[in-house]
């Protein structure tokens, strides 16, 4: 199985990227690791005439204490992990597996291409049952008369810069922008996100405050490496004079868009009453669109989620 | 001290640092001068009449070479003579999504696959049959025409031995269940790939192959192609695993042929993994009853067992899988009452086939799952129970096989005392559980498939420089059949291994042996090296010549009743294996701790060799049980990747104490036996015993997908006696 013919240009700087995906006038994407887009493009799916890559651009792969470039691969981040909160590597260490993190790439994983039984198909397949709305059909498969794409975005590490709070720098025709991780991405499996045409994330930024938080990531998924998320949740914790102060939640993969729930001050202490998890809970469950679309079925995932919630909020508050 | 010098001891295969240096050439790595490239147009439908097929215009696109469609090799192939069922491609309908139905060749693999997409092909939909149960009876437009009566039946077997109502009555005890098996690959890592090339004159065919059955593959390409044996040449390079999915002759393997003849140049496929998923003979999936008796004194006193089995499409080696289904699931025990009721069924999915354990692996799970119930409604071990009721040594079974060396009791005896059954059985807590269970297999099948074929030749040379060369025609997938013959024929020349050459897998330069499938290799061919090398050394010591051939026959056996050469072998393997689990009952994931595994493959000829048999197959066992299965919907399979169909990864495996037990086996070369097979029944049902004994589940499908476990967890009464929470 080959991969399609395309030009593949090489910028050295974000604005070289950035004008040329302007000049293409769309027909682009850019390219990291290429662990995801390559291997949809093998599949004939969301394939460009045109790929640039970001491997040449210096500046994206730099990493300090409050700033990971999007091209640092996994791998690195985990390699430079101690001048980072923690929870980043120890998330790191359970996205795909060894081979695949020293070329994927942070920034690929927070941009994931949403993952579906019905999308992540081969040619054969979808001309056997027709492709979805997300390839080149019209319809959802997974869910009935729906206008909308249900992939789940599969990233593991949104969970973890969620829950830190953290920030990423968009560059694109207009300018640079700096977008809340809380606000950047969208429910919706074919524009996950908000990143328009040409709009390039060239890094997260942390603030202080991450390294306030205790923190820890669990993963459902069927084997215990490479697997994509079937759910995953991140807790933060921050502690007050040994009393829990703000409590941070996030999933990824239980729906098109990764969710945050935040519970402050007095919240927490009402919450405390009903029960911190069943708030939580409550709050987190809106955005969780998972359907029939992946290895687990969408009861167990949610319950899984629900259930890790629970154990992750009482070793870290214990 | 040994009393061998070579045999008995360990060493790395034969080609080994070519394989790990990345110089071992396998199919797709040969280079020829002029090759094309060729690939095959596959059916999205999974039953259909094929109205029209118009080749025009990919026949006008530069580059191609030619353009094949089924109606110009109409003749029927397969590798048992009772079901020549499949054709090089689709004649007049196709029978599952993915069959091919037109195959280019052209100067490109880019060209070759713009081409099939101007191929087009006019379909009138039939019904898909996918359920098996609806084709036991007549049916509309059934799968194939020679279904019995009308229906999608493809074989069925009857069989009866001794008494089963007098057994009834002796019975005290009683035991049944159903159970479900999804289909599971092999997941050998190199996909099928062929390169056929014609001579000049182009009345010679050699065909290089990635196959466990080059002979095999010989005599069907001679039968299409109409052409005598000795202008076919096959020649099988590395391959990398076959687990069964080579040992049939293949629609490719024709495709290319009849390509080769057309573009008058070598022509080349390799398989994408989703060709393989689609085309691999994958173990078949099935609905298996059984009911199992004992008496007062805890003696077996009946097996009643009922399989129907998914044959897919096509026939395969079904007709065998189906007797098998039965027939070895007996032993390792003495049931003299014995009643089997098993049916193929002709679906529209991809044919099922031959895999690892063949036929014997689901309906082994189901009886070491029963007998272990059985040992609990009769408060005895588990261990105790199964070694009350084993077959001895040099005996007959009720289907009259014959038994020669026998080490199942040192089996479960070994695995009993490393795993420290007797101390941690029963006081392990909620959550933990060990599990037992025991295994028999053949060591290749007494009757050959075609009843003129030997079953192995070996010929040995001396060369010039004093050296030696071993001819044989077994195939060396993986498996380290090529080591074993320059031991076997090593250690009868006394000489030094380095001194010995293997030449082997090219139907041109060697003499037969009809492949590596069914555990027959080591046995075998193992046999034939022995006597070719005794031989030559009778001829050297005589002065009488320099070369020494060995033949391989088995001895004539058997009952005489239908079928009864199905499960007959010269010599049988015995296993046991315990399993140590612990299931997280708030996630259903079932963690396997640690696994002992016991097994009897007469005389270790490469100790190291059968410890990896035996860890492959604790890994392969493992995921079918943990994880594996192949998703259908509509006839499409919806996991044909290796992302999606989850095979258990290197940080999914537990620690693997893999045991040898040596009963020196009479017949077998230096006292061997199979070891590669039979390892891997024991373990799925050891785990599953495992799960029960762990929070008193009793599980009747798999594979044991923790959604699964945990609603049988929630909703599934908890046995009497089980252990609670």
């Amino acid at each position: 199985m080959s991969l399609p013919s395309f030009q593949l240009h090489m910028p050295h700087t974000v604005d070289q990227a950035i004008s040329l995906a302007g000049s293409l006038k769309g027909d682009s994407a850019f390219v990291a690791g290429g662990t995801d887009l390559l291997v949809n493009a093998k599949e004939q799916l969301n394939c460009h005439k045109n790929l640039i890559s970001l491997s040449g651009i210096g500046a994206m792969k730099e990493m300090s204490r409050f700033s990971i470039g999007a091209a640092v691969t996994i791998a690195e981040l985990i390699r430079k992990g101690e001048i980072l909160p923690p929870l980043l590597s120890k998330t790191a260490r359970m996205v795909a597996g060894p081979a695949l993190r020293e070329s994927a790439t942070v920034g690929g994983n927070l941009l994931l291409n949403g993952r579906c039984v019905y999308f992540n198909q081969s040619k054969l397949y979808r001309c056997s049952h027709g492709a979805c709305m997300k390839a080149e059909g019209k319809a959802c498969i997974a869910v009935a008369q729906t206008e909308r794409c249900y992939a789940p975005f599969s990233g593991d590490l949104a969970a973890a810069f969620l829950v830190l709070n953290a920030e990423f720098e968009l560059a694109g025709p207009e300018g640079e922008r700096i977008v809340p991780a809380c606000e950047f991405y969208v429910n919706d499996g074919i524009h996950a996100n908000v990143l328009n045409s040409a709009e390039l994330l060239v890094r997260v930024r942390l603030s202080e405050d991450a390294f306030d938080f205790n923190c820890d990531y669990r993963k459902l998924r069927p084997r215990s490496s490479i697997d994509f998320p079937e759910a995953g949740v991140a807790v933060a914790v921050k502690k007050t004079n040994e009393r829990a102060s703000e409590l941070r939640v996030a999933l990824t993969a239980l729906g098109p868009a990764p969710s945050l729930a935040v519970l402050r001050d007095d919240q927490l202490e009402q919450a405390k009453a009903r029960g911190l998890a069943d708030t939580l809970w409550k709050q987190l469950s809106p955005s969780v669109l998972a359907v029939r679309n992946t290895s687990f079925s969408p009861t167990y995932r949610r319950e899984m989620a629900r259930l890790f919630i629970e154990q992750m909020l009482e070793s870290l508050l214990a | 001290m040994s009393e061998f010098n070579i045999v008995g001891k360990s060493m790395p295969q034969l080609g080994s640092i070519e394989k790990v240096t990345g110089k071992a050439l396998y199919t797709d790595d040969l280079q020829f001068d002029d090759l094309h490239y060729a690939l095959i147009l596959r059916s999205p439908y999974a039953h259909a009449r094929i109205v029209s097929i118009d080749t025009s215009r990919a026949e006008a696109l530069p580059g191609v070479k030619a353009v094949l469609t089924g109606c110009e090799y109409q003749k029927t192939f397969g590798v048992l003579p009772i079901s020549y069922d499949e054709t090089v491609l689709a004649v007049s309908k196709v029978r599952h999504v993915g069959e091919g139905v037109a195959a280019v060749a052209a100067t490109t693999l880019e060209i070759a696959g713009e081409a099939l997409k101007l191929i087009e092909v006019e379909y009138e939909e039939l019904p898909g049959h996918f359920d098996p149960a609806a084709g036991i009876v007549p049916v509309e437009n059934p799968v194939h025409d020679h279904g019995r009566n009308g229906s999608n039946i493809h074989k069925q077997v009857n069989l009866s031995f001794g008494d089963l109502q007098a057994a009834h009555s002796a019975t005290l005890f009683e035991v049944s269940g159903q159970f479900e098996f999804p289909a599971v690959t092999h997941g050998f890592l190199e996909p099928h790939s062929a390169v056929a090339r014609w001579s000049d004159s182009a009345d010679e065919l050699t065909i290089w192959s990635s196959t466990q059955v080059p002979f095999y593959l010989r005599r069907q390409l001679s039968r299409v192609f109409d052409l005598p044996l000795e202008k076919v040449r096959v020649i099988k390079p590395y391959v990398g695993g076959g687990f069964g999915g080579k040992s049939d002759p293949f629609p490719h393997e024709f495709v290319v042929a009849a390509l080769a003849g057309k573009v008058r140049k070598p022509v080349k496929i390799t398989f994408s993994r989703e060709e393989v998923f689609i085309s691999h003979h994958a173990r078949h999936p099935s609905i298996i009853k059984m009911q199992l008796g004992a008496d007062r004194e805890g003696k077996f006193t009946y097996l009643d067992l009922d399989a129907t089995i998914n044959g897919g499409a096509f026939g395969s080696f079904g007709v065998v899988t189906t007797y098998y289904n039965g027939v070895l699931t007996q032993g390792p025990y003495r049931i003299n009452n014995f009643r089997y009721q098993g049916r193929r069924i002709y679906t529209n999915l991809p044919p099922s086939g031959a895999m690892r354990g063949h036929g014997a692996v689901n309906t082994r799970f189901v009886k070491e799952c029963l007998i272990d119930e059985l040992a609990e409604n009769m408060a005895i071990d588990p261990c105790d129970f199964r070694l009350a009721n084993l077959l001895p040594e040099h005996t007959l079974t009720a289907t009259q096989f014959r038994i020669t060396s026998n080490g199942m009791k040192e089996c479960i005896e070994r695995v009993r005392r490393d795993s420290q059954w007797d101390a941690r059985i029963g006081k392990l807590p909620y959550g933990h559980g060990l599990g037992v269970a025991c295994s028999f297999f053949i060591s290749g099948s007494a009757l050959t498939i075609n009843r003129d074929d030997p079953q192995s030749i070996v010929r040995t040379v001396r060369e010039e420089d004093g050296r030696f060369t071993v001819y044989s025609g077994a195939s060396d997938i993986g498996q380290g059949s090529d080591t074993v013959l320059a031991q076997v024929t090593a250690e009868v020349l006394g000489v030094d291994l380095d001194c010995i050459r293997v030449i082997s897998a090219d139907t041109g330069r060697c003499p037969i042996d009809i492949g590596s499938y069914s555990s027959r290799v080591t046995f075998m061919a193992g046999n034939a090296a022995r006597l070719a090398a005794l031989n030559l050394l009778q001829a050297l010591e005589k002065g009488t010549g320099n070369v020494g051939v060995g033949e391989y026959e088995s001895p004539k056996m058997g009952g005489d009743y239908k079928g009864a050469g199905a499960g007959l072998s010269p010599s049988y393997s015995f296993g046991a294996s315990v399993v140590e689990v612990k299931v997280d009952t708030r996630t259903g994931f079932i963690k396997i701790v640690k696994v002992w595994l016991a097994h009897d493959c007469g005389k270790a000829l490469n100790p190291q060799a059968v410890e990896g048999q035996i860890e492959g197959s604790v890994h392969m066992g493992l995921g079918q049980f943990l994880s594996e299965q192949l998703q259908f919907e509509g006839g499409r399979i919806a996991n044909a990747s290796f992302i999606d169909y989850k095979m258990i990864l290197p940080t999914d495996l537990p620690e693997i104490n893999a045991i040898i037990v040596e009963s020196n086996d009479p017949e077998g070369p230096f006292g061997a036996k199979e070891c590669g097979e039979g390892a891997l029944h024991p373990v799925l049902p050891a785990a599953a015993n495992a799960v029960y004994n762990a929070c008193g589940l009793r599980l009747r499908k798999l594979p044991a997908a923790p959604d699964y476990v945990l609603s049988l967890l929630r909703h599934e009464h908890t046995p009497v006696g089980a252990k609670k929470p």
